[in-house]
């Protein structure tokens, strides 16, 4: 039983890492991408550049999925052995290292596509802004990358 | 292999072979032209294109008869080529052959206004058959619904009531003394005949439309609606067989003429580019004056040419002033060229920065393969490539992708073998010598697939920093680079030593040593970035920002485990596929069929996806983490006056 919490509870923190990334992604894809097509409308011929800028929100997303992997991997899930071992505490701790990941994921992914969607607009109005605009964007990402990194090291910390 | 080196220059011709100049240096596609501004000459006089009128009627021409052209199948425009190939003296004959394109753009005007009017009669026809047989049952003919005396409206109603529209119209001309007579034809069709006076007409019709009846306009007629309705249907089908006649006579047009009016356009539009940049000149007694900016690895290509064909053209050097930045074009070697696409994608380099290409080409390369990772998918990527490149006939830009699609197959395949990828099939599967070439377990053990990503990042990190140092010292800043990026390097190797150390590979330096030199370093880069600081208080501000930057750093290498999720993404999707396509297989009878069907959309589906995202993010890890360290800016794009060829292409003589 006691087993069977743990387990749970480290599922729980791959599900956080996962999904919290996922829709932190999947909302600032979707301000991105809102912006990136009415500036297609106009301006076709844009398209790789808008599908990069559109794409800048999604490493949320991609950060969850490696921390639900790197729990699932840490924690014996994956690859098989140690899952007895898993006790309530244990669980626990693996559960509150999917946090920094998934929390700073969400709200991360959610902003950078704000800013990804002002950036599209930069590009629009002068395509040599694509570098200004990926900059911009890219530093609200930092913060969802250091959620990856406490998570990280949460989980190399976890007895 | 570089950014090629723009001069600034000014190109000074003789006024009667200013046509023939801008004809050799078009055909090269070498000088950006800009205003002529700084010379004590005449701004030249804007001069028209001697075909200046002709060419939107012949684009005009093109669009009409885009539609009736005739249909080539996919198969037939990529092994043929979707272009007319033609020879520079072909060309040259097309251009001086405008009287027979202007005679054909005449016939098809010709045959426009007859289609209009067609169109016209057809529509107009087709609104009255509508109203025809929407009161066919209406037992007074058309001519006695205006007469002397009365005048006849047609009333129509929507849907929108319970109530009959002939009761509302008796209840409402009912409360009126007006005479008046209904001939119902349903519960929303009623023809009201009413006196013929105008004040009285006015009333009745204000009536009518305030219950929300509509009085329709009485089509033109003397019989009866079910008798005109006979009369428009065979005017209907008699202009109908003409419109189709000349539907046949617009197909015949562009069988004979629209690829040759295409190559019109095209040969039209570049004299129209030519004489455009006339405007930008000056002036002299004899000779214009052109400015611009001029690619010199062609400079004496050009000037061969005009010795060739004969003109008096010279350019002359300027020095650019100061702040102004030449526009920016790159040129690699042909196997590294594909991956100019992923460069392009980000817009040009600036002007004193170095061509990132040849760094980013093996990384982008390794990178699209972690991101991949599946032997299958490889070999499908480069197949299509392979097709592409030797049996069909495609742009050069498609030409150009195609062969970057077999360098990312490639990598995609040879990353495979190392981390077990084959289509989502599982290890046991596998044949022995495959899975002896496999390294890692994605799925099984992440994590040294985690630290190979990271590792990969700091090596591009460096990589960035080494290229900055000889990037500054092209730009005579060597010292500036290398004391803003040794001092990074060294804290970069001593970390790797250190880890060394801890993981028991490095023997030569205690763990004690490495860190008291990594305090070394840290102390270079708080030292080199005060140099630049006027004040004590700017020397403790930037040594401040220089140690921030570590968090930089830090952020662009934890940026790189996105190889590991974009290659567990892959793996695990294939492996869904196949799932799903083992559980149909035992439905009866269909259970093959089904289960590669499956096999087949969704492998494609899952290479489609996992491709777009390889190539983006191993794009972005690139323009973000690779190209912050060594460009400075964005380069303006280098457009010279060149032939944009959409229907042409040239071949040699």
């Amino acid at each position: 039983m006691e087993s069977l919490i743990g387990v749970g509870l480290v599922f729980a923190g791959a599900a956080i890492s996962a999904a919290l990334g996922f829709s932190g992604s999947a909302i600032g894809m979707g301000h991105a991408g809102q912006a990136a097509a009415g500036v297609l409308s106009e301006k076709p011929q844009l398209f790789g550049k808008m599908l990069l800028m559109q794409a800048l929100p999604g490493s949320q997303g991609i950060y969850g999925l490696v921390g639900a992997f790197l729990i699932l991997s840490f924690s014996g899930i994956l690859g098989g052995g140690g899952v007895e071992a898993i006790t309530t505490a244990t669980g626990l701790q693996y559960l509150m290292a999917g946090i920094p990941i998934g929390v700073a994921g969400y709200f991360s992914g959610m902003f950078q596509g704000i800013v990804a969607a002002a950036g599209v607009s930069m590009i629009a109005k002068d395509e040599s802004n694509m570098g200004r605009a990926i900059v911009l964007s890219v530093m609200v990402e930092t913060w969802a990358i250091f959620g990856v990194l406490i998570s990280f090291i949460l989980l190399i910390s976890i007895a | 292999m570089a950014v090629i080196p723009m001069q600034k220059v000014q190109l000074i011709v003789y006024d009667q072979d200013v046509e023939a100049t801008l004809e050799v240096i078009q055909r090269l596609g070498a000088l950006e032209f800009k205003a002529v501004e700084d010379l004590s000459v005449a701004k030249s006089q804007k001069i028209e294109s001697p075909n200046a009128q002709l060419l939107p009627l012949v684009q005009h021409a093109v669009q009409f008869l885009e539609p009736y052209a005739p249909k080539v199948s996919l198969w037939r425009t990529l092994r043929e080529g979707s272009v007319t190939e033609l020879t520079e003296d072909e060309i040259m004959t097309r251009m001086q052959a405008t009287d027979v394109v202007k005679s054909v753009v005449t016939d098809l005007e010709e045959l426009q206004v007859e289609f209009a009017e067609k169109r016209q009669i057809v529509r107009a026809l087709e609104e009255k058959k509508t109203i025809l047989e929407d009161w066919k049952e209406l037992p007074i003919a058309l001519k006695d619904l205006s007469t002397k005396r009365t005048v006849t409206r047609l009333v129509t109603r929507e849907r929108d009531s319970e109530e009959k529209l002939e009761h509302q119209i008796t209840e409402k001309l009912g409360e009126t003394e007006l005479p008046y007579s209904l001939v119902v034809i349903s519960d929303t069709k009623v023809a009201v005949t009413l006196p013929k006076d105008d004040h009285s007409l006015m009333q009745a019709e204000q009536w009518i439309e305030s219950i929300g009846a509509t009085i329709i306009s009485t089509p033109e007629g003397k019989e009866t609606p079910k008798n005109e309705l006979r009369i428009v249907e065979e005017k209907l089908a008699v202009a109908n067989d003409e419109l189709a006649l000349l539907h046949d006579q617009a197909e015949h047009f562009a069988i004979s003429h629209y690829k040759n009016l295409c190559v019109a356009t095209e040969v039209l539009s570049w004299q129209r580019d030519r004489y455009a940049v006339i405007d930008s000149a000056a002036t002299t007694k004899h000779t214009t004056v052109f400015g611009g900016w001029l690619d010199s690895t062609k400079r004496t290509i050009i000037e061969a040419e005009f010795a060739k064909v004969g003109v008096a053209a010279v350019f002359v050097e300027l020095q650019p002033a100061d702040g102004e930045e030449p526009p920016v074009e790159i040129v690699n070697h042909s196997f590294i060229q594909p991956f100019e696409a992923v460069t392009r994608l980000y817009g040009m380099p600036g002007s004193k920065d170095l061509d990132p290409t040849i760094f980013l080409a093996g990384f982008f390369f390794l990178f699209f393969g972690m991101s991949l990772t599946d032997v299958g998918y490889g070999l499908f990527l480069m197949a299509v490539s392979l097709i592409i490149l030797t049996l069909f006939k495609v742009a050069p830009a498609i030409r150009m992708f195609s062969k970057l699609l077999f360098f990312v197959g490639l990598a995609t395949v040879l990353v495979g073998m190392l981390f077990g990828g084959y289509l989502g099939i599982a290890p046991e599967y596998i044949p022995d010598f495959l899975k002896a070439l496999q390294v890692y377990d994605p799925i099984g053990n992440p994590l040294p697939v985690f630290y190979t990503a990271l590792g990969l990042g700091v090596i591009q990190v460096m990589a960035g920093m080494i290229i900055k140092i000889y990037s500054d010292y092209r730009n005579g800043q060597v010292l500036d680079g290398v004391l803003d990026q040794g001092p990074w390097l060294f804290v970069f190797v001593m970390l790797i030593v250190y880890l060394g150390i801890s993981t028991g590979y490095v023997t030569e330096l205690t763990e004690s040593q490495a860190i008291n030199l990594l305090y070394v370093g840290v102390a270079m880069i708080v030292l080199a970035s005060m140099r630049k600081a006027d004040t004590v208080f700017g020397a403790i501000q930037k040594a401040l920002l220089s140690l921030y930057n570590s968090i930089g750093y830090f952020s662009d290498i934890l940026s790189y485990s996105r190889l590991l999720a974009l290659g567990l993404a892959t793996t695990a999707l294939a492996f869904a596929v196949n799932l799903i396509a083992s559980m149909v297989f035992d439905v009866p009878y269909v259970g093959a069929i089904l289960a590669l069907a499956i096999l087949v959309v969704g492998h494609l589906f899952t290479l489609a996806v996992n491709t777009l995202g390889a190539f983006i993010h191993s794009a972005r890890l690139q323009f973000v983490e690779f190209f912050g360290k060594f460009i400075s800016g964005t380069g303006r794009q280098f457009t010279p006056l060149s032939r944009t060829r959409k229907y042409i292409a040239v071949k040699d003589d």
